[in-house]
């Protein structure tokens, strides 16, 4: 296909490939020249590239290489293969849903918020909108909050108060990030995040950390139901749910 | 800002823009989607969505499972992403291995190699005991810079003032820079330790932590004041050799 055909889309990409296999860093006119495109072209490219992530630009040669978003698009194919935390994790999940009949959720840790990497769906006809996949506010969400509040103090504040755009999903819903950081040290002190119909009428749930070999926190395993049935069974569902999360936590230690 | 060409307006970057979130939306595993799902995530027009699929999976960026009609990450999103990986494995790291092995076997513990990269707390290497396939994978994985003690002993060490920091994380500095060690042992559940001490570079830069994580009763440092002069020792070790062969990373 002649260069001039090219798609922007396409010119991305190839842009993408000159780096590897060694994830050389080129400058904007290296990386034109190779590419045969007009230094201006090059230039929008790689800024767009650079805002998501998929290049970094070092702040002082000004050079472009392989950036984070590249790497975790890499640990993704290689998690696929090989299982990640929610094929580790499934089992104990699925396990958990069998003994509450509730539905249970992994949510899985990306810093500024979370994504739902396994759903066990309940053994009733009640379905949620939580589905895998689903990227989750860290102040609607269960999982987030359970893990926020086993995290540094004062990382969980900046994280938090990085956010001025938290939204309402029902009245109940925290967006004062003030409110949000000042139940953490309550659900340390506890072991536990609820989430009384904050992110949909009817419906609470309950989350409990999963911890990696470091200790840090890197996901939560969720209970969901109608707010009834969580209330009335809040008792067998921490003690089982804790119960899980250290399996898990367990699991993920194992070297 | 300069201003858009008529060659390369905003809209195309945007085309670009929507590549790279389709891309990023197979993060943290690869699940396969289909194009409304993706498109439905993305808040993307289904017909928008398909064009740049197709796009995708013509430069194998993406493939789409014959029998699904799904999409998953493809060989070329494999060869940047290993690319990207790959060149984690520095000069550092090479020349790191054996004394962050040695210190595994010594200590029977999870010893890490770290580096600070884009803001955030990296693991270079996993010592060589420990990597059975769960820690291999951890190789790449990403934490805010203050969360672990590796994070902390470069930061304490670093000219870096970009950082916010309360005024107990600075007295917390202050404490890593006297002592010569980051210490975590009040966080999580699990009751793990995790210590950490930086890596200097000839200039005197931290470039890197070594850092050791293991249950707390064991790595008490009060209990055993010589785990810490061990991981100094092997920071120490790395650095020496760094210096050696003129690494400066």
């Amino acid at each position: 296909m002649a260069k001039q055909n090219l798609n922007s889309i396409e010119k991305a990409l190839h842009i993408l490939m000159a780096f590897p296999p060694e994830n050389d860093t080129m400058g904007t006119v290296e990386i034109s020249k190779k590419l045969g495109l007009h230094k201006a072209t090059a230039s929008r490219i790689l800024l767009v590239l650079t805002q998501k992530g998929l290049l970094r630009q070092d702040p002082e040669t000004k050079k472009f290489s392989l950036g984070s978003a590249a790497l975790d698009i890499g640990r993704a194919v290689l998690d696929s293969i090989s299982g990640d935390i929610a094929s580790i994790a499934r089992y104990h999940i699925d396990q958990l849903r069998d003994e509450l009949g509730e539905t249970v959720v992994l949510e899985q840790f990306m810093v500024e918020r979370t994504v739902v990497t396994h759903v066990a769906e309940g053994l009733h006809r009640v379905r949620f909108a939580r589905g895998v996949g689903d990227h989750l506010p860290i102040n609607a969400s269960v999982g987030a909050k359970a893990i926020l509040a086993f995290l540094d103090p004062e990382v969980a504040h900046d994280l938090i108060f990085a956010h001025d755009d938290f939204e309402n999903l029902t009245p109940n819903t925290i967006i004062d990030p003030n409110r949000l950081f000042d139940q953490l040290g309550d659900i340390r002190k506890k072991g536990y995040a609820t989430d009384h119909e904050e992110t949909e009428y009817g419906i609470s749930a309950v989350g409990v950390p999963v911890f990696n070999y470091e200790d840090l926190p890197v996901a939560a395993v969720v209970v969901v139901g109608m707010t009834e049935k969580i209330n009335l069974e809040m008792e067998i569902i921490l003690e089982r749910l804790l119960k899980t999360a250290r399996k898990i936590s367990f699991s993920l230690m194992q070297g | 800002m300069p201003q858009a060409s008529s060659e390369y307006s905003d809209e195309k970057n945007c085309a670009i823009g929507k590549a790279a979130d389709i891309l990023k939306i197979f993060i943290p595993n690869n699940r396969e989607m289909g194009t409304l799902e993706i498109a439905r995530r993305l808040g993307l027009h289904k017909a928008t969505a398909s064009r740049i699929l197709l796009t995708l999976v013509r430069e194998d960026f993406l493939r789409q499972e014959p029998d699904t009609k799904k999409f998953k990450l493809g060989r070329k999103a494999l060869i940047i992403g290993r690319s990207a990986i790959d060149s984690l494995n520095t000069g550092l790291v090479s020349l790191s291995q054996k004394y962050i092995d040695q210190l595994a076997d010594e200590l029977k513990e999870t010893v890490l190699l770290k580096k600070v990269m884009e803001g955030k707390s990296i693991i270079l290497y996993v010592a060589r005991e420990k990597r059975a396939v769960r820690l291999i994978r951890s190789i790449g994985e990403r934490m805010p810079i203050l969360l672990s003690s590796g994070g902390r002993a470069i930061l304490a060490f670093s000219k870096e003032k970009n950082i916010r920091m309360s005024e107990k994380m600075k007295q917390e500095m202050k404490k890593i820079r006297r002592d010569g060690y980051a210490l975590n042992n009040e966080e999580g559940s699990l009751g793990i330790t995790s210590i950490g001490v930086p890596v200097f570079n000839k200039k005197g830069k931290p470039v890197a932590a070594v850092v050791v994580t293991g249950p707390g009763g064991r790595l008490r440092v009060g209990a055993n004041a010589d785990i810490v002069e061990k991981i100094k020792e092997t920071a120490r070790m790395i650095g020496g050799e760094m210096t050696a062969k003129e690494i400066e990373e």
